[in-house]
């Protein structure tokens, strides 16, 4: 079976002040947001990266949600690195891009 | 808000690239993604990412030093007042741990953020917000008679030291946050308290 989503790309929406307002409607698998207050709610993804390009941090997010019993934040940075013995030895072959997709 | 974006939209061509103030570029870009959100969008893969960002951490990791930051200050006041056997209010005691505190973070604050803000220009990065927690974790790790130079010098060398050389990927072990503000504020203490109790 196929199934097609839509999302709105988002490029029109600016949020104001991102670092410190509450942003009940942001999904976040982190606690930083308050939207965890909310329970369960239905939200209005969309494709923004809502950040910058910045260098990794070990924050322990991926360990956190990631169902494979990988090391998935030394795994994106063998990959970074290019370290295909690395690679191959944390699970590379298990993964698909999708399964990174939260962070 | 829309009117701040709209002006922000028009100033923006002149830090871009062939502007007349290109050599700001790093600046306009950290103030503007403090006002608003980048609502630059995924363009290939996996279209829809967690709202986390760095700055959100970083900023909630200061909040979290916070109380540990204002009952430092207000301690420092109440040893002081205790020292000197006056008895002194609440706020008497917190000024004063305030007024020996404050100058610390602004100068851990200006100096560090300062080597930021030029090395993210000259490298054409992004400016990383990472030293918004080391610039206030210095100050709270220093004693409190610790000398401004000190502390100029150790953000001075945590900045480039732990951003700067190291900032590639695979180097973890040297990116440690208090290491590197640690051996100038430790030899430096040192050597200062050595002077004292020589009575030099």
């Amino acid at each position: 079976m196929t199934e097609v989503n839509v999302i709105p790309e988002g490029d029109d929406v600016h949020e104001i002040f991102g670092w410190i307002m509450p942003r009940f409607n942001d999904y976040s698998s982190s606690r930083a947001y308050m939207s965890w207050l909310m329970g369960k709610k239905e939200y209005a993804l969309d494709a923004r990266v809502k950040g910058g390009e910045r260098h990794m941090i070990m924050s322990g997010e991926y360990d956190r949600v990631f169902p494979m019993d990988i090391f998935p934040e030394q795994l994106v940075k063998a990959i970074i690195t290019g370290d295909i013995d690395r690679m191959e030895a944390l699970g590379i072959y298990e993964v698909a891009p999708e399964d990174f997709c939260l962070v | 808000m829309n009117a701040l974006r709209k002006y922000l939209d028009k100033i923006k061509p002149n830090f871009e690239e062939g502007g007349k103030l290109h050599a700001f570029r790093s600046v306009f870009d950290g103030f503007e993604t403090f006002l608003f959100v980048p609502n630059t969008t995924s363009k290939s893969g996996v279209n829809v990412h967690d709202a986390i960002d760095s700055k959100r951490i970083m900023i909630f990791v200061v909040i979290a030093l916070l109380p540990a930051l204002l009952f430092g200050m207000y301690n420092i006041g109440y040893q002081n007042y205790a020292a000197a056997g006056v008895d002194g209010t609440f706020w008497e005691m917190f000024g004063f741990g305030l007024l020996a505190v404050l100058p610390k973070i602004i100068v851990s604050y200006v100096v560090g953020l300062g080597i930021e803000f030029i090395v993210a220009q000259w490298k054409h990065e992004e400016i990383q917000e990472g030293y918004l927690v080391t610039g206030i974790l210095v100050p709270m790790i220093v004693p409190v008679d610790c000398p401004l130079w000190i502390i100029a010098i150790a953000c001075a060398f945590a900045v480039i030291f732990r951003q700067g050389n190291f900032r590639r990927y695979g180097y973890e072990h040297f990116q440690c946050r208090f290491d590197y503000p640690c051996v100038p504020v430790l030899c430096l203490s040192y050597g200062n308290e050595r002077r004292c109790l020589l009575g030099g």
